[in-house]
């Protein structure tokens, strides 16, 4: 983890102009093993989403009552079939579309209007933190689970409205980071050095400040990813996300939870799914949090 | 004589309003600076230097400070009567400053040429790959080596002098550069760079006529660079006039305090030991009517503590404000 090493590598000026902050950081996460094989995992979910036509040997909505319940290596179905005979593994490779897709519309959306408040509230201070601070305060108020039920009970349960309520919900956070850190950004020597050459207040905040803020918020959302697949599966599982016959991963295991007993597999793989991509998130993050933290390197 | 003054400030108080009350940072200040010319603003921390240096700007954070009266003329106009947005053309385009801490003063996350472009892109509106143009050309007047590579350098690549001359090519690059505001340019450095950094700036300066706040407590850099110079004391001017005169016959008990604490200063070294001032500058907040210096000052008699001195003028603008001036032998 020694950043020195890496200089060695290319002392030569030219080689050594290249090297930005983030590729600089991205060659000490390469070395972080348990951050490249979340990667990997992410990666392969990715892969298995984009190519799920190509990849998964059935269609996933396929019914076929001659074949339920399938056990595992039951071939062609290896992992077997649900309680209407579909494929479980073309499911799950058609639910890591919507799974990702949860996890990343999510997390946009509280990355980008959490920060933004953060940003202003921040920056500007006043009238506008304090308001916006107090809405904060009251949702951090609420279980956060509950919170996310009471949005999309209010805007119906969709799938759609599951992402937008989890990505209201979890808002507060990226808005207290944000705003921590531009605070501690906004006293740096080189704002005032760019107001002493006339740079005005917007750009200020976009332009100088925002970048300088983007690593915690960076590790946020990279966990955050994961936390908004689990809760978007626990929805699910409520009955206020996706609805059937959507292969979402929380809904596979809900609506096969009678069957545990005498067909585990159905409820077993959906779950290893979840856990697997959670997983990926949580390392990639938890390594990009090593990297960025100044206080973790040595 | 009044024409020529460049930057003329009269009558500048600037307060901080804090919890523990209205703490006076800058009192009854008047300071001039000619055209082409270099005026030293000495003392030692927390009085008052820097604050001025933010008021020329229009910098001094609010809350909790004020400009709570005066004038800052520059070229004839009243810098406070600005809007903030007419504030914003004069910074960096007729004022441009030099910040203390090369370290951080300049932006991690862009490269440095990026951020010598800004200054062209926002006072010349330039496009981007001519300011980048511009930029080489700046980091060469600095004198960076390999300037077209080094413009690609990210701040943390850099050295120490190096960061403050891409700050000093910042500085300069402002389109009618007719002020510079350097606060304590060369206090990060190691000697040797110093002394370059100096040179380049006095050299700079001479080429395109500009004037030069320079801010320091470092009294050789006075000698070597300065035309005048004014000593601040607790947010109040104490003395001022030529850098011959301030060096040569100094009147207030401070000045010659500092000058004393100045290890390569002959004249005022006795026994070879340093020496240093007494104490350290009141709380602004505990100062009284009197003179701020009264309690470190040995020759400090009821009137000091009573009374702020009014200024005592000599020859030579050199002024100053004490009530024993002239009458103190400081042998």
């Amino acid at each position: 983890m020694n950043p020195i090493k890496i200089f060695k590598a290319g002392s030569d000026a030219e080689t050594r102009a290249a090297e930005s902050i983030w590729y600089e950081n991205w060659l000490l996460l390469k070395k972080n093993r348990s951050a490249m094989f979340g990667l990997y995992i992410i990666i392969f979910f990715v892969f298995l989403a984009v190519f799920a036509p190509v990849v998964a040997p059935f269609d996933p909505y396929l019914q076929n009552i001659d074949l339920r319940k399938m056990t595992y290596f039951s071939w062609p179905y290896i992992l077997g079939t649900d309680d209407f005979g579909r494929d479980i593994l073309s499911r799950i490779i058609y639910g890591s579309r919507i799974s990702l897709v949860i996890g990343f519309f999510a997390v946009s959306i509280s990355l980008v209007f959490g920060s933004l408040v953060g940003l202003i509230s921040g920056f500007y201070g006043g009238w506008f933190d304090r308001i916006a601070m107090r809405v904060i305060d009251i949702m951090l108020a609420f279980p956060y689970i509950l919170l996310t039920i009471v949005i999309v009970a209010l805007l119906g349960p969709t799938l759609l409205n599951a992402m937008i309520a989890i990505g209201i919900a979890r808002l507060p956070q990226y808005t207290r980071i944000m705003r921590a850190s531009v605070l501690a950004e906004k006293e740096a020597e080189y704002v005032e050095a760019e107001r002493s050459l006339g740079v005005g207040n917007l750009e200020l905040m976009f332009m100088s400040i925002l970048p300088n803020c983007l690593a915690p918020i960076i590790v946020q959302a990279t966990l955050g990813v994961g936390s908004a697949i689990i809760e978007s599966a626990a929805l699910s599982f409520l009955g206020l996300g996706a609805q059937p016959p959507t292969p979402e991963w929380g809904l596979m295991i809900a609506s096969a939870r009678e069957f545990v007993s005498n067909a585990w597999w159905i409820v077993t793989f959906p779950g290893i799914a979840i856990v697997l991509v959670v997983l990926g998130f949580n390392l990639l993050g938890d390594g990009i949090r090593d990297v960025l933290d100044p206080r973790l390197k040595d | 004589m009044e024409n020529s003054r460049f930057l003329d400030i009269k009558g500048l108080n600037v307060s901080f309003y804090t919890q523990k009350g209205i703490v006076p940072a800058v009192r009854e200040l008047d300071l001039w600076i000619n055209k082409g010319e270099t005026l030293a603003l000495v003392g030692e921390s927390g009085c008052g230097k820097s604050v001025t240096a933010s008021a020329i700007m229009r910098l001094v954070p609010s809350p909790p400070g004020r400009i709570e009266s005066g004038e800052i003329l520059l070229d004839g106009k009243d810098l406070l009567q600005l809007t903030e947005k007419e504030m914003q053309g004069i910074r960096g385009d007729r004022i441009s400053m030099i910040f203390q801490e090369p370290m951080t003063s300049l932006n991690p996350v862009f490269r440095i040429g990026e951020q010598i472009a800004e200054v062209f892109i926002t006072h010349y509106g330039m496009d981007k790959k001519a300011a980048l143009a511009k930029a080489v050309e700046m980091l060469d007047m600095v004198k960076i080596p390999a300037p077209e590579k080094r413009v690609k350098d990210y701040p943390h690549q850099l050295s120490g002098g190096m960061r403050q001359r891409v700050m000093i090519a910042m500085a300069l690059s402002s389109p009618n550069p007719g002020l510079m505001i350097a606060d304590e340019p060369t206090t990060a450095l190691d000697v040797t760079i110093q002394a370059q950094i100096l040179d380049l700036m006095s050299e700079l300066q001479k080429s395109i006529q500009m004037s030069l706040l320079l801010i320091t407590h470092d009294m050789g850099v006075v000698a070597e660079m300065a035309n005048r110079v004014a000593v601040m004391y607790a947010g109040r001017k104490v003395e001022s006039g030529d850098v011959y005169d301030i060096f040569e016959n100094p009147m207030h008990p401070y000045t010659v305090g500092l000058l004393n604490s100045m290890p390569s200063n002959e004249k005022y070294r006795h026994a070879g030991r340093l020496e240093a001032i007494e104490g350290n500058v009141p709380g602004l907040l505990e100062i009284g009517k009197g003179c701020p210096f009264e309690n470190r000052c040995k020759y400090a008699k009821d009137i000091c503590r009573e009374k702020f001195p009014d200024i005592k003028e000599s020859g030579n603008g050199h002024a100053v404000w004490c009530h024993f001036a002239g009458e103190i032998n400081f042998g």
